[in-house]
Order: structure tokens, then C-alpha cells, then sequence
């Protein structure tokens, strides 16, 4: 199997067909990294397509001894933050108007084989990932489900290991208290 | 080492982030502080919930849909120049239009400044650039009129 670094070059030297290889092979983490950012699958895969054809575009400007991984989830990030920021008065009025706009990222993303007690926890699980801020969301996401060190977050974010550690740090007890106090709540009644 | 101390290394020591001196430090605190092992605990099982979180699937024809987006730009890259090479041309284009419409190089003579002004304008009119350049014409034919 070729490195990404082989099928990047081999892109730059004009087959462009081989970036269908880097497609597959990191499309399905990027859409999730997405969904889990923004909380909304359909948006995610659309959000998803212009960070390879942003990807598409920097290609020359990638940097063989930097991380490929690093390079896709900058732009990623980049991408998910600025939607974040368009769509952040969307949001703030449609929860005026009593409307759950998140609510679609709970329902589309889950698994209908999944039973009442399961989709309960994920809703319980989402809501305290939307209790978070932002950036503790971000850092534990690169983490949790990207399995990025510390280090690897750090190229990505731009922000130090100590702010990336305290981040997790917080973001870890903020969720385990929400969940953990949600869970009592639901056994009460 | 303080529990205080501990609890807020437990995080990266899931994490994997510890250097070996400081985990096996945490770690020797952890084999007699109950408190430290019960916070230990917490965090494993918010892992666990966290793991739980279903992935989406990537749609059988997301590579495709990438690749229909990318091709005109790849071909576009491969025969022709970027965008701003025609704007630029155009310009340039349209300038040197501009400038072939304005009559001749004449050497003018000490009087007939005003009448080449006259001139330009006119010119410039047929662009359709200001109207205030009809008046000024118009004020310029007046005042040679009254000069003759």
C-alpha cells in the first residue's frame, strides 16, 4: 500500500485519479470528526467534500516531512470552525424559536438497531459534548476518537501541550459530571 | 506526590501522555490512595461512554462526488492559464482600446491645448464615463467662442 506521501506525490505529478485513494482512506474519519463537531451528518459530509477539494487545492503546498493526517485535519478544522461561526446565528435563532436545530445530528447519526436505553445515553453523551466549549470539544475529539498525541493536536490547533492538556483536562470532568448527573436523574425516575 | 497533584494527571495519564518517571509515580499513588483509584474509575467509564458514540458510514459515492467536483479544475490546470491571466489580459485589452480611440499624437500648439482637453473628452464620452464631461465640453466650446 502506498504511503500518503507516495500517493500525494503521484497526484502532484498529475494523476489526479490517485486522490481517490486518500478520499477512501480518511473520508469516513473526517465526516465523523465533523458530526462530531457540529452535531448535523448531512452538513458533516458536505463540510467533508470541500475539505478534500481545500485539500486538493493546498496540495502543492504540502510539506512531505510534515504529517499528511495533520495537514488533512488542519483544513478540517478550519472548514468546521468557520461553518461553526456562519451558522451560529441559524442556530441561536431557531433555538428562539423553540426549535432543537441540533437535534437532526442525534437522530440521522444513529444506529435504528440500537435500543431505547442505548439512543438515550447517545442523546445524554451529545448534549454533554454541546455543553462543552468549542475548543474542548475540539481537543478531546482529536483525542478520544483520533487517537492524536498531544503533540499531533498541537500542529493542528496551533495551541501548546499545556493548553491542549488543560483542555482535555476540563473537557473530561465537565462531560463526567453532565453524564454522570444525567444518568442519577434518569434512574430517579 | 498530593492527591490534588494526582487528579489533574490522571487525564493525561489516559491519555498516554505521562512520561514513564511521572506515570510510575501516579501509578504508586494510585496503588494506595482509594480516593485517586475511585477518580481513576470515573474517567475510564466516561471512556467507555464516549466509545459508544456510533460512527457514520461514509456513502458509497462520496469518493466520486469529490472527484466529479475536481475534474474541471484538474483539466483547467493541465491546458489553460489561472483566472486572473485572462482579467489581466482584458484589461490590458480594453486599455490599449481606450488609448487608440484618443486622437493622434500631435504636437500641440500653445493654444490648441484647450482644444485637445475638448478632444479626450469627447472621447471619453462615448464610454459613457460622466455626464458632468457634456457640460464641461460645453463650457469649453463657450469660453473659445468668446476667445475668437
Amino acid at each position: 500500500m502506498l504511503s500518503d506521501d507516495e500517493v500525494v506525490c503521484s497526484v502532484l505529478e498529475g494523476t489526479s485519479r490517485d486522490f481517490e485513494v486518500l478520499i477512501s482512506r480518511y473520508g469516513k474519519k473526517i465526516i465523523n470528526f465533523i458530526n462530531r463537531m457540529i452535531l448535523d451528518p448531512d452538513e458533516a459530509q458536505s463540510i467533508a467534500q470541500d475539505v478534500f477539494l481545500r485539500v486538493y487545492e493546498n496540495l502543492p503546498y504540502y510539506k512531505p516531512e510534515n504529517n499528511f493526517s495533520a495537514f488533512l485535519f488542519k483544513i478540517a478544522r478550519n472548514q468546521t470552525l468557520n461553518w461553526i461561526k456562519k451558522n451560529k446565528r441559524i442556530v441561536f435563532f431557531s433555538r428562539m424559536l423553540g426549535k432543537d436545530f441540533q437535534r437532526r445530528g442525534f437522530t440521522a447519526g444513529e444506529n435504528p438497531e440500537h435500543g431505547v436505553e442505548d439512543r438515550q445515553r447517545q442523546d445524554i453523551l451529545t448534549a454533554g459534548l454541546k455543553s462543552l466549549t468549542e475548543d474542548q470539544r475540539l481537543a478531546l475529539i482529536l483525542k478520544v476518537y483520533l487517537d492524536f498525541s498531544y503533540h499531533q493536536i498541537a500542529e493542528i490547533t496551533g495551541w501548546s501541550e499545556s493548553k491542549i492538556e488543560t483542555l482535555i483536562s476540563r473537557a473530561k470532568t465537565s462531560l463526567k459530571k453532565y453524564i454522570f448527573l444525567q444518568e442519577n436523574q434518569t434512574a430517579d425516575c | 506526590m498530593t492527591c490534588k497533584r494526582v487528579k489533574r494527571l490522571l487525564s493525561s495519564r489516559q491519555d498516554g501522555e505521562l512520561s514513564p518517571a511521572l506515570d510510575e509515580e501516579v501509578g504508586a499513588h494510585l496503588e494506595r490512595c482509594q480516593d485517586c483509584r475511585t477518580e481513576l474509575a470515573a474517567l475510564k467509564r466516561l471512556r467507555l461512554e464516549l466509545d459508544r458514540w456510533t460512527e457514520i458510514e461514509l456513502p458509497s459515492d462520496f469518493p466520486d462526488r469529490i472527484m466529479e467536483r475536481l475534474q474541471p479544475k484538474s483539466e483547467k490546470r493541465l491546458g489553460l492559464f489561472p483566472s486572473f491571466v485572462y482579467s489581466f489580459a482584458f484589461l490590458v485589452v480594453f486599455l490599449f482600446g481606450f488609448l487608440l480611440s484618443i486622437p493622434g499624437k500631435r504636437q500641440p500648439a500653445p493654444g490648441k491645448k484647450i482644444m485637445d482637453l475638448s478632444a479626450v473628452l469627447s472621447g471619453t464620452r462615448q464610454l459613457g464615463l460622466l455626464s458632468v464631461q457634456d457640460q464641461t465640453i460645453q463650457l469649453i466650446q463657450a469660453g473659445l467662442h468668446e476667445k475668437k
